[in-house]
C-alpha cells in the first residue's frame, strides 16, 4: 500500500508540471496581453511594464521563473490586484469555495444514497420511477437555471432566504448556493447507487445472505451497501473535478468571493500569475483528492491490492 | 466423475461459456433474479447466433420501443430538432419576424409578455414574448436550438473521433503503450477540464461569433473523449483475441485496417449509447460556458446565452428565463432518457428486470 | 426431534412461474415429493429443468418479480412454509433449512471477512455473542477440513480456492445444525478431483449430524452413491421418481434411460457414449404433448398430441410417460439379458 502511494505521488508530480506548462504556454501563446486589454499603451510605458514583470526576458527564463515559484508553492503576485500575492488570494477565497463545495457534496451523498437505495430495493415501483425521474431532472436542469429559479422562489417571492452574497460560514446565505450546487450530484449519486445496488442485490452472495435468514434490512446494510456503493466512491474523483466547475457557476450566481469567481476575473483580466496559480492549486488538490479516493477504494474492496 | 462428460454436462458447459466475454472483470454474472430466465434465454441465444447481426439490432430496437421513457425522449428530440431547423423559416414566413429583428418602432423596444401585442391585448404574434430589445423570443429560442444542438452534435462527433481512435489504438496495441495511454487518460480525468477549456476559449477568443462557435466545437470535443476512449479500449481488449481478428491478422491485413475496419465496427453499440449521452453533457457545458461569457457570442444565441440573458431579468420578465430554460432542460432530459433506453436496449445484461 | 418415520419435508403440487419478455415461463409446474428425516434425495435434470427453482421455492428465495409461486404446499414438519409470514420463514432459513449454492466463487460476500460471514449466522439463530460465534466458526472451519482455520477465517473469500470456498459454504450452512441441507449443484463449478472431496465431505457430515439432504445435480454419477431417492426433472415436471437403486436398475422413462446411457460406464468395454439427441426445450414455448417427445427414441403420435400420465409402477416408483409400463418391462428384460447396466436397448 505504501509503495502504491509513493508511486502515485511520483506520477502526480510530473502530471502537475505538464498541466502547468500547458496552461503557461496557452496564456503565453494567446494574442494580446494583460496591460493592453482595452486601449493601446504608449511604447515607453509598455517597455516599463514589460521590464517590471520580466516580460522582456526570453521565454525560457520566464518559464523557469514561474515553475521555480510553483515548486516552492509561491505563485507570485497578482497583476490586477496590485501588490497582493496569489497565495493570499487563494487563502482568502478557498474557504468560501470549500465550504460550499463540501456541504453540497455531503448533502448530495446523503440524499442521493438514500433515494438510490430506495429505488433499488423497489425496482420498477412508483417510488423507483418517481425518484429516477427526479434524478433525471436534476441531471438535465443546469445549475445556473436551478439557482436563479431557487432565488426567484425562495428569496424574491417568498422572502424566506437571502438571495445572494457571502455572510460568513454558518449563515442562511449558504442554503441556496449549497442546494443549487448539490442538485446535480444528488441526481448522479442516486442513479449510481440505484445501478450499483441493483447489480449487487442480484448477486449470488446476497442470495446466500438471504438464505442465512437475515432480514432484508440486515441484508442491505451488512451485505449489499458496501459493494453497491463502490461506484459512488469511484465517482467521487470525477465529481470533485466537476464540483470545481459547479462552484464557479454558483459563486457567479450568488456573488460569493470564492476561488471560481477570482478565476473568471483573472481570465478576463489576463492576470497570468493568478490564472496559473489557481490552476496549479486546483490541479494539486484534485490529484491528491483522487489519491485519497483510490486508497479509500482499496480499503473498501479487499480484492484490490496494489 | 469422468473426463468423458455425458451430454447433459456438455449442454451445461456450453451454456456457461457463451456469454462470458461480455462482462467486465469483477462483474457478478449468475445472478438470482435472472437465473431462471437465463436458463431459458440460453437457448434463445443459441438459436439467435445463426442469424446474429441484424436480429441483434432488431431486438434492441424492439426493446427500445418497449421503454416508454426512451420513446418519449426520442419523440421529443426529433420534434425539437425539426422545429429548431424549420421554425425560424416558418416564423419569418408567417409573421415576417427573424431572430435578430429589432423593431425600429421605439415603443416596441421592451420586453413583451407571451401572447401579448404591443398594446397589451391578446395576440399570437409572440407566443414566448420578446426579449429586452423586442426580439421575438420564440424565434430566438428556435435559432438558439440550432446552435445548441449543432454544438452538441458536432462536439460529440469530434470527441467520438478522438475517443474511438485513442481507445482502439490503446486497446489493440496493449501492453506498455496501452498502460501509458490509459494513465494519461486517468490523469486528464482528474483535472478540472472546464478550467482548461475556459483558458483555451478566452485566450483564443475568435473575432467573429461564428468563429467562436467553431472554437467551441473543438474545445468541447477535445475534453469530452475520455470516457469514450475507456469504453472503446475495454471493448477492443475483449474483441482483439477473437477468431475473426486472428483470421484477419493471419491473412496479412495491416494493423490500422484491422483496428478500424474489423474491430471498431464491432464496438458500435456502446459507442452509440455513450455518444447519445455525451450530446446532453456537451450542450450543458456549452450553456455553462455561455453563462460565464465564454460561449456563443452575440448576435448568435444558444439556449445557454438566452438563459443567461433571462437570469438578468428574472425578477421582472420571468418568461425570458422560463422558455429557453424549459426548452433546454426538456431536450437534455429527453436525450438522457433516450441514451439510458439505448443502453438498456443494446446491453440486455443491465436492463431492468 | 420429531418422529423419524414422518416426512420432514413434503412438497405438494408446487408451481413456480416466471414472467419474462417471452411470456410466462413455467419453471416448476406441479412438483410433488417427500423427504424423510436423515434421507438424501437427489434431483436430477438438465439446466432449465426447474430443479434449482424448486429448491429456492422451498425456502421462498424466488425473486419476485419476475418469479412467483403460483400454488402448492411446502410442508416442513407439517407446517406450510408458503403460508408463513416472512419473519417466520427467516427463522427457518439457515436455522432449519440451509443451502449451498453452485458457484462458491460468487456465493460468498467478497467484502466481508470469512469469520464474520460464519459468525453472523450463529449470532442470528443461536444467540451467540461474538466470542462464542467466533469459536464456533473456527470449529466449523476445522470440521470441514480447512487447514489453518484461524488464519483463513481472518481473510477474505478471494484468497481461497474454489474448493476451499465451497468448504466455507458448507461450514456456514451446517453452523446451526439444520434439519435439511439443500445442496444446489455443489460441485459443478469445481475441478473433478475437488468434486469428489466435497461430495465425500457432505456425505461424512450428513452421517455425523443426521441432517437430511437434497442434492441437486445434472450429473447422475454424483447421485449414484449419495442418495436414497431420486427425482428426474424435465421441463418443470417430475418425469420419474424412485429409490435410487431401483431407478438405476429399472428406469421406466425414456428420458431417464437416455440419461443413464449417457453416463460413462467404467465396466463397459466397447461402444460410443450415448447422447440424447436435440437440446432441452424452450420452457416458455412448450408443445402441447410430452415435452420430451421431440427428443424421444420411443415417441409415437400420441406423445406429440397428449400430455402423458403419471404411471405408478410400484409403491415408490412412478414415471411420466405414455409408455411407462412398456419401458419398465423393457428395462426388466434388459437386466435379465445382459448383466452390467447400461447396455442393450436398441
Amino acid at each position: 500500500m505504501l509503495r502504491f502511494i509513493i508511486r502515485r505521488l511520483l506520477i502526480t508530480v510530473p502530471t502537475i508540471l505538464v498541466v502547468l506548462t500547458i496552461t503557461w504556454a496557452l496564456v503565453r501563446l494567446a494574442p494580446g496581453n494583460f496591460y493592453s486589454n482595452e486601449k493601446a499603451v504608449p511604447a515607453a510605458i509598455e517597455k516599463n511594464i514589460r521590464e517590471k514583470y520580466g516580460l522582456d526576458k526570453p521565454w525560457y527564463q520566464q518559464y523557469w521563473k514561474t515553475m521555480r515559484g510553483i515548486v516552492r508553492l509561491d505563485f507570485g503576485t497578482s497583476l490586477k490586484y496590485e501588490g497582493e500575492s496569489v497565495n493570499a488570494i487563494i487563502a482568502r477565497s478557498l474557504p468560501v469555495s470549500a465550504t460550499v463545495g463540501i456541504l453540497a457534496y455531503l448533502l448530495a451523498l446523503v440524499v442521493g444514497i438514500f433515494a438510490g437505495s430506495i429505488a433499488a430495493l423497489h425496482p420498477n415501483s412508483k417510488r423507483d420511477y418517481a425518484s429516477m425521474t427526479l434524478a433525471m431532472l436534476g441531471i438535465s436542469i443546469p445549475n445556473f437555471v436551478l439557482g436563479p429559479i431557487l432565488v426567484f422562489v425562495f428569496a424574491l417571492t417568498l422572502y424566506w432566504l437571502p438571495p445572494s452574497r457571502w455572510n460568513g460560514f454558518f449563515s442562511r446565505n449558504l442554503i441556496l448556493p449549497v442546494l443549487t450546487l448539490s442538485g446535480l450530484y444528488m441526481a448522479y449519486i442516486a442513479r449510481l447507487t440505484r445501478a450499483g445496488m441493483l447489480e449487487v442485490l442480484r448477486s449470488d452472495y446476497i442470495r446466500t445472505a438471504r438464505a442465512k435468514g437475515l432480514s432484508e434490512w440486515q441484508v442491505v446494510t451488512r451485505h449489499a451497501l458496501r459493494g453497491g456503493l463502490l461506484p459512488v466512491v469511484s465517482y467521487t474523483g470525477p465529481a470533485l473535478a466537476f464540483l470545481v466547475t459547479g462552484t464557479v457557476v454558483v459563486e457567479r450566481i450568488f456573488v460569493l468571493p470564492g476561488l471560481g469567481n477570482y478565476f473568471i476575473q483573472a481570465s478576463l483580466n489576463r492576470d497570468e500569475p493568478l490564472i496559473i496559480g489557481i490552476v496549479a492549486f486546483i490541479a494539486i488538490t484534485l490529484l491528491l483528492a483522487n489519491l485519497v479516493v483510490d486508497i479509500a477504494y482499496a480499503y473498501l474492496d479487499p480484492r484490490i491490492r496494489y | 466423475m469422468n473426463d468423458n462428460r455425458p451430454k447433459v454436462e456438455q449442454a451445461k458447459t456450453e451454456v456457461a461459456a457463451e456469454p462470458v466475454p461480455q462482462y467486465r472483470a469483477g462483474d457478478v454474472i449468475h445472478t438470482a433474479p435472472e437465473f431462471a430466465v437465463a436458463d431459458a434465454d440460453v437457448f434463445a441465444v443459441e438459436r439467435g447466433d445463426a442469424i446474429a447481426g441484424t436480429s441483434l439490432w432488431r431486438d434492441a430496437w424492439r426493446r427500445l420501443l418497449k421503454n416508454k421513457l426512451a420513446v418519449f425522449g426520442m419523440i421529443v428530440v426529433v420534434i425539437i430538432t425539426l422545429v429548431s431547423v424549420t421554425g425560424p423559416f416558418l416564423i419569418k414566413l408567417l409573421t415576417g419576424l427573424t431572430p435578430d429583428y429589432i423593431p425600429s418602432d421605439v415603443s416596441l423596444l421592451r420586453s413583451i409578455p407571451p401572447f401579448t401585442a404591443a398594446d397589451g391585448s391578446f395576440s399570437w404574434i409572440h407566443p414566448m414574448g420578446t426579449d429586452n430589445q423586442g426580439r421575438d423570443l420564440l424565434a430566438r429560442v428556435l435559432q438558439g436550438g440550432q446552435i445548441s444542438l449543432m454544438v452538441g452534435v458536432i462536439a460529440t462527433l469530434v470527441s467520438l473521433i478522438i475517443g474511438v481512435s485513442y481507445g482502439a489504438i490503446a486497446g489493440y496495441l496493449g501492453g506498455r503503450i496501452d498502460n501509458l495511454m490509459m494513465r494519461f487518460v486517468d490523469v486528464l480525468y482528474s483535472l478540472p477540464y472546464i478550467i482548461i477549456v475556459i483558458v483555451l476559449l478566452f485566450l483564443f477568443r475568435s473575432a467573429t461569433a461564428r468563429g467562436q462557435v467553431v472554437l467551441l466545437f473543438f474545445a468541447l470535443g477535445s475534453v469530452s473523449w475520455l470516457t469514450m476512449a475507456r469504453i472503446v479500449r475495454g471493448q477492443v481488449l475483449s474483441l482483439k483475441n477473437q477468431e475473426f481478428v486472428l483470421a484477419a491478422r493471419a491473412t496479412g491485413v495491416s494493423t490500422p485496417r484491422i483496428i478500424f475496419r474489423h474491430i471498431v465496427p464491432n464496438t458500435l453499440g456502446p459507442v452509440i449509447v455513450y455518444a447519445t449521452l455525451t450530446i446532453p453533457t456537451v450542450m450543458l457545458t456549452e450553456a455553462f460556458l455561455s453563462f460565464l461569457g465564454f460561449g456563443v457570442q452575440p448576435p448568435l444565441a444558444s439556449w445557454g446565452s438566452l438563459v443567461t440573458d433571462g437570469i438578468q431579468n428574472i425578477g421582472i420578465f420571468p418568461w425570458q428565463l422560463v422558455f429557453p430554460g424549459v426548452t433546454m432542460a426538456l431536450t437534455l432530459f429527453s436525450l438522457n432518457f433516450l441514451g439510458d433506453g439505448l443502453r438498456d436496449a443494446l446491453d440486455p445484461q443491465t436492463r431492468k428486470q | 426431534m420429531g418422529n423419524p418415520n414422518v416426512n420432514l419435508l413434503e412438497v405438494k403440487h408446487l408451481r413456480t412461474y416466471f414472467d419474462t419478455e417471452d411470456g410466462e415461463v413455467k419453471a416448476v409446474d406441479g412438483i410433488s415429493f417427500a423427504l424423510k428425516r436423515g434421507e438424501t434425495l437427489g434431483i436430477v435434470g438438465e439446466s432449465g429443468s426447474g430443479k434449482s427453482v424448486t429448491n429456492l421455492s422451498i425456502i421462498r428465495l424466488i425473486p419476485e418479480p419476475p418469479g412467483r409461486i403460483v400454488s402448492g404446499e411446502v410442508l416442513l414438519d407439517g407446517v406450510d412454509i408458503l403460508k408463513l409470514p416472512a419473519a417466520q420463514v427467516r427463522r427457518i432459513r439457515g436455522r432449519r433449512i440451509a443451502m449451498i449454492f453452485q458457484d462458491p466463487m460468487t456465493s460468498l460476500n467478497p467484502f466481508m471477512k470469512i469469520s464474520r460471514q460464519l459468525m453472523e449466522i450463529t449470532q442470528l439463530h443461536l444467540g451467540h455473542n461474538r466470542g462464542q460465534a467466533y469459536d464456533h466458526a473456527i470449529r466449523m472451519l476445522e470440521k470441514v477440513g480447512i487447514p489453518d482455520a484461524r488464519a483463513r477465517a481472518n481473510g477474505y473469500p478471494h484468497e481461497l480456492s474454489g474448493g476451499m470456498r465451497q468448504r466455507v459454504m458448507i461450514a456456514m450452512a451446517l453452523s446451526c445444525e439444520p434439519e435439511l441441507l439443500i445442496a444446489d449443484e455443489p460441485t459443478t463449478a469445481l475441478d473433478v478431483t475437488i468434486q469428489a472431496q466435497i461430495l465425500e465431505l457432505i456425505k461424512t457430515l450428513k452421517q455425523a449430524t443426521g441432517t437430511s439432504v437434497i442434492l441437486i445435480t445434472h450429473d447422475l454419477g454424483v447421485v449414484a452413491g449419495m442418495t436414497d431417492h431420486l427425482i428426474v426433472m424435465y421441463a418443470g415436471k417430475v418425469f420419474e421418481q424412485a429409490p435410487t437403486t431401483h431407478m438405476f436398475a429399472l428406469p421406466a422413462n425414456p428420458y431417464t434411460r437416455g440419461l443413464l446411457r449417457s453416463v460413462p460406464d467404467p465396466m463397459a468395454q466397447q461402444g460410443e457414449l450415448y447422447q440424447i439427441p436435440g437440446s432441452p426445450p424452450d420452457v416458455a414455448h412448450l408443445p402441447p404433448g410430452c415435452p420430451f417427445a421431440p427428443r424421444c427414441y420411443r415417441a409415437e403420435e400420441i406423445c406429440q398430441r397428449e400430455f402423458p400420465p403419471m404411471v405408478q409402477l410400484t409403491a415408490e416408483h412412478s414415471s411420466l410417460c405414455h409408455f411407462a409400463q412398456e419401458v419398465y418391462e423393457e428395462s426388466k428384460l434388459a437386466v435379465a439379458a445382459t448383466e452390467p447396466l447400461g447396455e442393450g436397448v436398441s
